[in-house]
Formats: structure tokens, sequence, C-alpha cells
């Protein structure tokens, strides 16, 4: 738990620090610095869909609508 | 820190590319000179052969500590550490290695900059205060040199206008009337009521931007002077 969370911030950096980069006008978002944040956002999915498979955090439904809530305290 | 002499050389080392250019272009605008190095060996050769004033370091894991005993021996400068893992125990072994400032990720890049400045400024004091050094507003008085910089650069001063600043800077932000300045400063009795104004005038034209409205040697009308820190 403790390191998906890890990974989950440091890849929350890379797209946090980027886009305010591209929003503050301190960086031309090219299409490298944009697959750059791509990439991290990627990398939340698969770590927040495996904190869901582990049960950590309940599964939603797309509507949104909760099916189980089997959360770790 | 636009005006200073010599712009403060920052170490960033971070592993990720896209990071380090973020970092690198914000603490460039804020007026520091900076480099940034992947967390290797490499980047720890270049923290230790050349001279930094300050690191910023990913740490990313508990691994980081690691890195970050790495750094400290290689350089006293002062380390902020970016960590993906904060908690009591880890705040804990960061302030007993010596680090001097903690960033939780994801963070603001504003927030590094902000951070560092802190930083560069503690040290600077601490520096400053080893060397007997002064700083009001734009000048910086260093004694024992008998030197004044304005804005980083040294100024030719009279020993007259020399003993009148440094009087004034004893009393930073406090009025001294005609006559305190006159007693504290006059050798031989070198200055007199009249010729004080011109002193102080001449004082002005080395100290001030812009002399004819003085905002670090202010007049108090019918009292005397005093130095403010005004930027």
């Amino acid at each position: 738990m403790t390191t998906i969370v890890c990974e989950l911030r440091d890849q929350l950096s890379i797209a946090v620090a980027n886009i305010e980069a591209f929003v503050d006008g301190k960086l031309e978002p090219t299409s490298r610095r944009l697959r750059a944040v791509s990439e991290a956002l990627s990398a939340v999915e698969v770590l927040v869909d495996r904190l869901s498979a582990d049960g950590t955090y309940p599964r939603e439904t797309p509507d949104g609508v909760h099916t189980e809530s089997v959360g770790s305290p | 820190m636009q005006h200073s002499a010599r712009a403060d050389r920052v170490l960033v080392l971070e592993n990720e590319p896209s990071l380090a250019d973020v970092l690198v272009v914000y603490l460039r605008d804020a007026g520091l000179d900076v480099e940034a190095e992947p967390v290797d060996r490499f980047g720890f050769e270049r923290a230790r052969v050349e001279p930094w004033d300050a690191f910023v370091l990913d740490a990313p894991t508990r691994a980081g500590r690691d890195a970050f005993l790495l750094l400290r021996d290689a350089s006293a400068a002062p380390i902020v550490v970016m960590s993906s893992h904060l908690d009591a125990e880890d705040r804990l072994a960061f302030e007993r290695f010596g680090t001097d400032e903690c960033l939780l990720k994801p963070f603001r890049p504003h927030d590094v900059v902000s951070r560092l400045t802190r930083v560069l400024a503690r040290a600077r004091r601490v520096s400053d205060a080893m060397a007997g050094v002064q700083r009001i507003g734009p000048l910086s008085i260093d004694r024992d040199a008998r030197e004044v910089r304005r804005h980083g650069v040294a100024l030719s001063l009279t020993p007259t206008q020399f003993r009148i600043l440094d009087v004034l800077a004893g009393h930073v932000g406090q009025t001294l009337t005609r006559e305190q300045l006159i007693s504290r400063t006059s050798r031989d009795g070198d200055i007199f009521d009249r010729t004080l104004d011109r002193h102080i005038g001449n004082l002005r034209h080395k100290v001030e931007d812009d002399p004819t409205a003085p905002r670090n040697i202010v007049t108090v009308p019918c009292v005397g002077y005093k130095l403010v820190g005004a930027a």
C-alpha cells in the first residue's frame, strides 16, 4: 500500500509540475513533454487499478455507484 | 537576488528528465544559477568537486535516505529534499541527517522555489554573521574589511562617510540626532553641524538609487537621520 502511494505521488508530481509549467508559460507543451505527462497519468491509472484489485479502495461502477466497500484501514 | 554579484549555484539531482526541466526553468527564472544531474554517482561526484550553494534532491522512497547521506558526505551545502514518502519517521530521519527542507510529492514548482529561497537566505545569514557582514536593504557592511557594497558592488567611501554609515548601521531604524551623529563620528572635531549635511549628501550619492529621494538614509526633520533597510 505504502509503495503504491509513493509511486502515485512520484507519477503525479511529474504530471502536476509539467502542467503547472505549461500554464505558467515557463515551458512549451512539446510532444516530448506531453508524452511524459501522458505516461505519468497512464501509470497513475495502472496504480489506481492495482489499488482497486487489492480491495484497498471500494470499486465504483461507471455511473459512480459503489459496488463494494472493502477498504483496509 | 538579481542584484547580487554572483547568483547562487544550485544543483538539482533528479532522475526524471521532464521534472528536472521544470525545476531548472523555475529556479533559473528566480535568478539562480542552476544545473541538473541524475541521482547517480556522476551527480554526486559533481556535487563533491564543484562549489554549490544548495542542492535539490529527489529522494523518492526510503532508499532516498541513502542518496541524502551520499550527498551530505559530498558537500556541506544545504539540501532541499523532495520525497514521495515522508511520514513522521522519515522527517525525523532527515532532520537527524541535517536536511534543511522536505517537500512531499506532488508539489508545485513554486513550492520548490520558495523553499530553496528560504534555505539560501538562511545560509547567507549564517555566513554573513560568521564573516561579520551586516545587510541593510541593498547595502552590506563588512566592518573588518571596512568595505561597503551596494547590490554586491563595492563602494568607495571616504573614512568619514564610512564612520557615519557605520554609526547609522549600528542603530538601523532608529533616529539619531545630529548631535549624536557628530559626537559619535567626529574625530578631532572634523565634523561640524554645518558639514554633517554635506557628508550625508555625498554618502547618499553613493548608497542611494536616487539621492534626491533617499530611501535608505532618511532625514527626520528637525531631529536628524536614520538608516532603514528599504530594498
